[in-house]
């Protein structure tokens, strides 16, 4: 009796936790599957290819009538203004889209979207959310960007200015000095700061010297603790670092480079790879990233400091914020 | 009388000891999850030198979700000209031949291999692809997947890093809706994936290749003398091998793919069964090597040992549950007296028995599960059944292991036709 009693007060005690659980099982509110996006796919553009899609019917519709004026339905109802020639005032304040062929936004003004299907230029201390063009930009001096730009063509962007999370140009994009990003994708991205002297690299203790001497065997270098890469060495083959790698000037790296530490390139480094680190880049003046003919990346889970002169050919990724200097 | 006393009393500790030191890994993992710094993976690198890739499929029987993951990898932005789909027909009597052969007339970088009279199973079908694969990186997919059209990209990004030897994607049941049974099972693999492997990657311990949504270097897997037939779970033993020769794996939370997770009582007994009887296999094969190896630090030989000996927890466990009853009903209870006692019986169950229901916390918070959190105290029920079936399966391991005896394979009923909808 106790025996039987004993297992039907534990059953009854084991039955408790499911009281909370009644509700959801008998009538369940919550039971979709979780969401993948399976059509997504990396595209660095995609912020402004999927804004024209969305606004393709309103610039069919409004070009070659002077004036055209329509609610468009993005996220709320905006009011959308057309003008082939469309300039915003100085310190104005507009909260709907500017649409046009060629557009300039005066000084100062304060604005949601602007969108030109040939030229777009952002004056000093402009505050938008986006910029899209479907020729070239220019974004002037300490232009702040809210979300994100998009040009089909070249991208000037003037010293101070903030890109928002992501800028993309279908070819060329040039950051002068001081400009804070999140991504940048261009075909390159080049940097005219005007600072010329490199980067000095951090004399670390116990720190593995690579230089012009060592054996090249091709094979993936791997190191454990920091490195240093002394200048003139070629490397053909990728390097993995589990710690901070530090390159001296005039070096050449032919495969990817991955390092868990800080990377910093002191001027002058060529490498044809990718760049991954888990933690800062810094770039040197005349880095060079990439080749012509292809698509590589750089990318930090910390920090990009960009140099003058530097060119990277597609993607600068730069988790914790980038800048120029 | 006494001495039994005694031994039941010791064992009942030493079943506390270990279960709290689960509890503490999947407690902490859960913790770093949530609220640390997370480690990045390499699928935001865009780079136009892709590597030319071999993709395996393992088949049989797979007429009902075939045609989805031929669909699946056609519609990938993977460019096609770097593709090989090898998918392996191992000896199907339904139409899974007659579709891979119609794919492989409309796309011709599907190449299926039949294997008409040879060895069954999924580790031979895989051995046999590798023997034919052309491509240094292979892929695994089951044929009950549907990867996502950027999924393989982010796969084989993994590669530049010139230490990992496999990758692992993270895989998301699609039949939630389907029953009881199939919501936890979300649950678990939430857990499982979202917090589990990404800490386990995040802490540089020891994330696991789970054999599907996943890939590999076919030159690093043909050295290590490719997968071993004898085991059910050769993705395990795979992920051993790698690590204890210094390859790292690594862990892709961002590759998503779904899946159908079974979706019957029986069908999940059995697979639960195979898995702990691989498991269980692959941990008796590699432990001592992975606690001499020279390539892995003493961290990550506690986690992957901790790892590689999980599905013996359940028969620990359901014997210090036998041993305490026998000890209550003998009156000896009290291995300390009062409240240090009841102490003891709510580290046990909460910290013990349930300990990754932390984790399926933590991901469900990560993933934005709402209603679902509710569910949490079933997987107390699902707990018992899964030590059951678990237990069952190391007890075939360790039988086949005293006789010698090559384990039958026992395939996942799949999902009917009318839960796979088009890719």
């Amino acid at each position: 009796m106790f025996l039987l009693l004993s297992i039907l007060l534990f059953a009854l005690v084991l039955m408790i936790p499911a009281i909370s659980t009644i509700r959801e099982v008998g009538w369940p509110r919550d039971e979709g599957r979780l969401r993948i996006p399976e059509g997504y796919e990396r595209d660095p553009r995609w912020f402004g290819r999927s804004y024209r899609e969305k606004l393709a019917g309103f610039v069919a519709a409004a070009r070659g009538d002077a004036s055209y004026q329509a609610d468009l339905k993005l996220r709320t109802n905006e009011e959308t203004r057309w003008a082939p020639d469309l300039t915003i005032p100085p310190q104005e304040r507009l909260r709907g889209i500017e649409v046009g062929e060629r557009v300039r936004v005066g000084h100062g003004a304060g604005i949601r979207d602007a969108y030109a299907l040939q030229s777009l230029d952002v004056e000093r201390d402009v505050v938008a959310r986006t910029l899209t063009s479907d020729g070239g930009m220019h974004v002037g001096p300490a232009v702040n960007i809210l979300r994100w730009i998009d040009a089909d063509g070249e991208i000037v962007v003037d010293a101070g200015a903030n890109l928002g999370v992501s800028a993309s140009g279908g070819t060329r994009v040039t950051l002068a000095h001081g400009v804070r990003f999140e991504r940048v994708w261009g075909k390159p991205v080049t940097s005219r700061t005007g600072t010329t002297a490199p980067f000095p690299l951090v004399e670390r203790k116990r720190a593995t010297l690579i230089d012009a001497t060592a054996v090249e065997s091709g094979k993936p270098i791997i190191i454990y603790g920091p490195v240093r890469i002394a200048s003139g060495t070629n490397i053909r083959s990728d390097i993995k670092v589990h710690g901070p790698l530090d390159v001296e000037s005039g070096v050449r790296i032919a495969g990817n480079v991955i390092a868990r530490g800080d990377v910093t390139f002191a001027s002058d480094v060529a490498v044809e790879g990718d760049i991954f680190s888990e933690r800062d880049v810094w770039l040197g003046p005349a880095c060079r990233v990439g080749r012509h003919d292809g698509t590589k990346t750089v990318y930090a889970a910390g920090h990009v400091t960009i140099a003058d002169d530097v060119e990277v050919e597609g993607w600068v990724v730069a988790e914790g914020g980038g800048q120029t200097r | 009388m006494g001495t039994l006393v005694i031994v039941l009393q010791v064992w009942s500790w030493i079943v506390v000891g270990i279960l709290v030191l689960y509890a503490v890994r999947h407690w902490y993992f859960a913790l770093n999850r949530v609220s640390a710094h997370q480690r990045p993976s390499y699928q935001d690198l865009l780079d136009s030198d892709l590597p030319r890739v071999s993709i395996i499929i393992p088949m049989r029987n797979e007429d009902r979700v075939a045609s989805a993951i031929f669909d699946a990898i056609v519609a990938s932005n993977y460019p096609h000209d770097l593709l090989e789909v090898l998918p392996v027909d191992d000896q199907s009597q339904d139409e899974t031949t007659t579709i891979a052969y119609t794919y492989s007339q409309r796309y011709p970088f599907i190449k299926p291999i039949y294997n008409l009279h040879g060895e069954r199973g999924k580790p031979n079908a895989l051995n046999r692809a590798l023997s034919l694969a052309s491509n240094e990186i292979v892929l695994v997919f089951d044929a009950d997947y549907t990867p996502g059209k950027d999924v393989i990209r982010e796969l084989v990004m993994a590669f530049v890093d010139p230490e990992v030897g496999a990758v692992m994607g993270r895989v998301v049941p699609r039949n939630n809706a389907k029953s009881l049974l199939t919501r936890l099972l979300a649950l678990e693999r939430s857990g499982g994936y979202q917090v589990d492997q990404q800490a386990r990657y995040n802490l540089d311990l020891f994330p696991q290749y789970g054999g599907t949504v996943g890939g590999f270097r076919r030159s690093v897997v043909l050295e290590l003398g490719g997968f071993d037939a004898r085991t059910l779970a050769e993705d395990t033993d795979l992920s051993a091998r790698l690590f204890i020769n210094g390859w790292r794996i690594l862990y892709a939370n961002h590759a998503e793919c779904y899946e159908q997770v079974p979706d019957s009582w029986s069908a999940r007994f059995r697979q639960l069964r195979r898995w702990a009887h691989g498991h269980n296999r692959a941990f008796v094969n590699n432990v001592i090597p992975l606690l001499r190896s020279r390539k892995v630090s003493a961290w990550q030989k506690i986690d992957a040992s901790l790892l590689l000996f999980i599905y013996c927890i359940p028969p620990i466990l359901l014997s210090g549950v036998a041993a305490d009853a026998l000890l209550f009903y003998m009156g000896t209870i009290p291995v300390v007296p009062g409240i240090i006692f009841a102490f003891l019986v709510v580290s046990f169950n909460a910290f013990g028995n349930f300990a990754p229901v932390f984790e399926v916390g933590a991901a469900e918070l990560l993933d934005g599960g709402r209603e679902r959190i509710y569910l949490l105290p079933c997987l107390l029920y699902m707990f018992l059944f899964n030590s059951w079936a678990v237990t069952v399966g190391a007890i075939d391991a360790f039988g086949d292991l005293l006789k010698s005896r090559r384990p039958p394979w026992d395939q996942t009923q799949r999902a009917r036709r009318s839960d796979v909808p088009a890719a």
